[in-house]
């Protein structure tokens, strides 16, 4: 579960990205977040993640208040969760596979029983064919897919995209949201923010619109 | 607990393996640290094997009073009485002329040699240990002694020993010096390092610290490098100062022949060479640690 309750924030220099902000996302629940650039989606899914810190108020992911963890105590929080970042952020000197080995690592998973786990994160995206490959000689759409790859392979309870679909033609980006959509359906939270909005509302689900750090009414 | 140790054996072994995969950069890298080490630790054996000779001789400074030929029985008395109450000397023996003369026939077999002589020409002596071992006090205690009634003559026996302790204390602070600096290039260089990996692999600890790795984690490898780092160039170390004892000795030894004596440099001790990987491994940690600290200190996110 995903709880907002009055948060704040402010980057130094002054800028308002969010304000006073509150809502909640249920476990399993599947939500889109819309708005133009600049209107906070990104810093909202970095206050999820613990890799921003609100100003004030309080985000409470599954039972944590994150603004009274320590500094220390974040990546933890990160370790539950999935992101798939809007510029992919994949280490290009790795292959495929051991891209995704990363997070398996990072929590410490045991090295047999990793490999398996890997392998069937890639056949989940379709790049099990590609797992000697670097990334470099990847696709855009391939790309995406590997990170997607990454942010699920540890099974987190919580998914967070940022726009996942940015850059893809409609059909693959279609195909994208079919992939978020399935884990949706295995009872991963799924949150995935998106400029465009004609994507999202196909799906029928919870949509919030942000317009500069608020609600858009 | 199982787990927590599987990850540190984990990282151990990548980190070995991240070393010995780049053997010629590797290479480099040890034989400055193990020359660092390898300076005060020549220095601190050739001291030690010095110590442990001198101290195989007969080193207690003695002061021996030799009495005028013509001293009375009241003179003796009278220097004995002084002695005996003197607070810097700590015990003394009194050693008449004529067991003196046997003595000396006996420890170089030619009895009968006073027969060819005009009488004894020994002295009457007095052996004095004295109570302190500083050169000032017992250059006091010397004059003082010359200054008595029908003393001939307060010879020192001792005094190139004392300067030999002073040279080898001089000597033991020189490697305790050397030692510190040496220690301290040891961090640094080892900072330097770690500091070139961190920048190297700077985005893999950028994105490894957004997917959730905590400090510990991204800390880690480095910790195991630098402590392999450590532990190879101590070890590097020993060795060379092993092939100079080797080289040194059968020249050493012929030197020492000339004199009559055994002198030989020793190689370290087991618990010493414990003693020198566990310092050459604490050193390195805790310049690995002070980099990858600098490091994550400016590191986003935290």
């Amino acid at each position: 579960m995903i709880q907002f309750d009055q948060v704040s924030k402010r980057y130094p220099g002054g800028f308002d990205a969010l304000k006073n902000l509150s809502f909640s996302i249920e476990n399993g629940e599947m939500v889109f977040l819309a708005g133009h650039s600049g209107a906070g989606k990104s810093t909202l899914l970095k206050l999820v993640s613990g890799i921003e810190r609100a100003t004030s108020g309080n985000v409470i992911v599954n039972r944590q208040n994150l603004s009274q963890l320590r500094a220390s105590q974040l990546p933890y929080v990160r370790q539950h969760i999935g992101i798939v970042f809007q510029d992919h952020k994949l280490l290009y000197d790795r292959s495929v596979f051991d891209n995704v080995m990363l997070p398996l690592d990072i929590i410490g998973f045991d090295r047999r029983d990793a490999a398996r786990r890997v392998r069937a994160a890639l056949d989940k995206v379709g790049l099990l064919n590609k797992e000697k490959s670097m990334p470099i000689g990847l696709s855009g759409g391939e790309q995406q897919r590997l990170c997607i790859a990454r942010a699920v392979v540890h099974r987190p309870s919580i998914l967070l995209a940022d726009e996942p679909s940015a850059n893809l033609d409609r059909a693959y980006a279609l195909d994208i949201m079919e992939l978020f959509k399935s884990f949706h359906q295995v009872g991963v939270t799924v949150l995935i923010s998106a400029h465009d909005e004609t994507l999202m509302e196909d799906y029928g689900r919870r949509i919030i619109r942000l317009r500069e750090g608020q609600f858009a009414s | 607990m199982k787990h927590y140790l599987t990850l540190h054996w984990q990282s151990a072994i990548r980190a070995l393996l991240h070393i010995l995969r780049q053997p010629l950069a590797s290479l480099l890298n040890l034989l400055m640290l193990s020359l660092a080490l390898a300076l005060p630790l020549s220095l601190y054996l050739a001291i030690q094997s010095i110590e442990d000779w001198s101290g195989k001789l007969n080193v207690t400074p003695e002061l021996t009073i030799f009495m005028e030929m013509n001293s009375e029985p009241a003179d003796l008395a009278a220097v004995e009485g002084t002695l005996k109450n003197h607070p810097k000397v700590g015990g003394f023996a009194f050693i008449d002329k004529d067991h003196a003369l046997e003595a000396l026939e006996a420890r170089n077999g030619i009895s009968g040699m006073s027969e060819g002589l005009d009488g004894n020409p020994l002295p009457d002596a007095f052996v004095v240990k004295p109570a302190s071992l500083q050169t000032q006090d017992l250059d006091l205690l010397q004059k003082e002694l010359s200054g008595l009634p029908m003393v001939e003559n307060v010879q020192f026996d001792a005094a190139w020993a004392q300067r030999l302790n002073q040279l080898l204390k001089l000597g033991a602070q020189l490697t305790l010096f050397l030692g510190i600096a040496f220690a301290v290039a040891l961090v640094l260089v080892t900072h330097n390092t770690i500091r070139m990996q961190i920048l190297a692999r700077r985005d893999e600890i950028g994105i490894s610290k957004l997917i959730g790795a905590s400090d510990s984690f991204i800390r880690r490898p480095f910790l195991y490098h630098a402590l392999w780092q450590g532990i190879l160039s101590a070890l590097l170390a020993w060795g060379m100062a092993s092939y100079l004892i080797h080289v040194a000795n059968p020249v050493l030894a012929e030197l020492a022949q000339l004199y009559n004596e055994q002198l030989a440099l020793r190689s370290l001790n087991a618990s010493e060479l414990g003693l020198l990987l566990l310092i050459a491994a604490l050193l390195s940690i805790s310049g690995a640690r002070l980099a990858t600290d600098h490091h994550l200190r400016q590191a986003q996110p935290h």
